[in-house]
């Protein structure tokens, strides 16, 4: 009978703990996200940005699985969060500020602020290197640009794009397709243009199929996550009703003693040997 | 534990040929559903432990012979080859809902990291084997 009322003990206060990882990641996504200090450490601020800015966080769990989930999307704090650590000399968070900039995602787009931000960590990463092309493509367009600056920024242009189409950045492509086309700041070559038109096109294709895909197969754990637990909730009734009149047989058996395997009645043991649980 | 192990034999060798062709080039999969009692002990990834507290350790083949077990795959959308697999057994009493449905959550989720970690598109996970007879 003790061994009986520990285990309800135990699994009582496992029940109770057994919060579902999707919302313990929100749990601490809150108590991090919000801590005024969180850019001291740079890795934790950044991980925050993205989720303000994007609406969903992930994090690898020890089991080896991935956990999202979604989160209030606030672009402000997001951006706020990039600011600070740019403040303290974070490369990423100038190039990611860089980026925003140059979209204009969440904030007014400021292209020479963009290029300001993304010119000393275009050679870092690829996706800078895209953004920085492309902003300065946009300035030339509007004519932003002073004429003592056009040649070296039309030369720092085309291969931050080239680097970055090498590396699959679909702005690059798609701004690389533009240039050959139109044949302003360098020579047309119509097929280099349909080169990167199709290359972006495919490329596109892919990210929206992997992103259909992902959401998915976000929403089909939740479907068999609550097949599961309904089926398992219908068993535990049907167990529970069996069990008391286990548990009413064993109290009256004066032979009962302490027993795992081979018992008489069979043990939970027994009955998942016996492929019966 | 020793009374159903006893009882376990090899897979079919008509079922392991096919898995063999349908699972080629992920041999973990392939080796996870031959497995039987014995090979536990040197490979402990391809088993499952089924009981926490009694340390009942299974092997697909010992589920698929002695209770309900399932096997489910996920594909690669480009070539549709097997990308990565899951498993896991339940009583009979528990009916094939309750399993399946465990097994298919448990791929899904195995699913999105791969996806999420490797850029690559999987297809959505299918139920492959229940015990040895293939879907």
């Amino acid at each position: 009978m003790k061994k009986i009322l520990l285990t309800l003990l135990v699994f009582g206060i496992v029940g109770c703990a057994s919060v579902p990882p999707e919302q313990q990641l929100i749990s601490y996504f809150n108590k991090q996200a919000y801590n005024s200090d969180i850019t001291s450490d740079p890795e934790l601020a950044r991980w925050a940005a993205f989720g303000f800015l994007n609406g969903i966080i992930y994090l690898d769990h020890p089991n080896g699985n991935r956990i999202f989930t979604n989160v209030e999307i606030n672009r402000l704090k997001g951006i706020q969060i990039f600011e600070e650590l740019n403040k303290i000399g974070d490369k990423v968070s100038q190039a990611n500020l860089g980026i925003i900039y140059r979209s204009g995602n969440g904030v007014d787009q400021d292209l020479r602020k963009s290029i300001d931000l993304l010119q000393p960590v275009k050679d870092d990463y690829y996706d800078a290197a895209g953004e920085y092309g492309v902003a300065i493509h946009q300035m030339l367009k509007m004519n932003l640009i002073p004429e003592g600056e056009k040649k070296y920024l039309i030369d720092e242009m085309l291969s931050s794009l080239e680097l970055s189409a090498a590396n699959n950045y679909i702005p690059a492509h798609n701004s690389l397709s533009q240039l050959y086309r139109e044949g302003i700041y360098i020579n047309t070559d119509l097929a280099k243009s349909n080169f990167h038109l199709e290359k972006s096109k495919v490329l596109a294709e892919k990210k929206i199929k992997l992103a259909r895909n992902i959401a998915e197969s976000r929403m089909l754990i939740s479907q068999y996550s609550k097949t599961f637990s309904d089926e398992a909730s219908r068993f535990a009734t049907i167990s529970m009703i069996v069990s008391f009149g286990a548990i009413g047989a064993m109290s009256y058996s004066q032979g009962y003693q302490q027993c795992s395997v081979g018992c008489s009645p069979p043990s939970v043991t027994d009955l998942l040997n016996w492929g019966v649980l | 534990m020793f009374i159903s192990a006893s009882c376990v034999s090899v897979a079919p060798p008509d079922v392991m040929a096919r898995v063999e062709q349908d699972l080629a080039g992920v041999p973990t999969c392939i080796e996870m559903f031959r497995a039987v009692p014995a090979d536990c002990k040197a490979n402990p990834s391809y088993c499952l432990d089924v009981d926490f507290f009694n340390k009942n350790i299974v092997s697909y083949q010992e589920g698929a012979q002695t209770a309900n077990a399932v096997f489910a795959v996920s594909r690669y959308e480009e070539t549709n080859f097997v990308a990565l697999c899951n498993w896991n057994r339940a009583g009979t009493l528990r009916g094939w809902k309750y399993i399946e449905s465990n097994v298919l959550a448990a791929c899904e989720k195995s699913r999105l990291t791969f996806m999420s970690k490797n850029n690559t598109s999987l297809k959505s996970c299918e139920i492959y084997a229940r015990g040895n007879e293939i879907q």
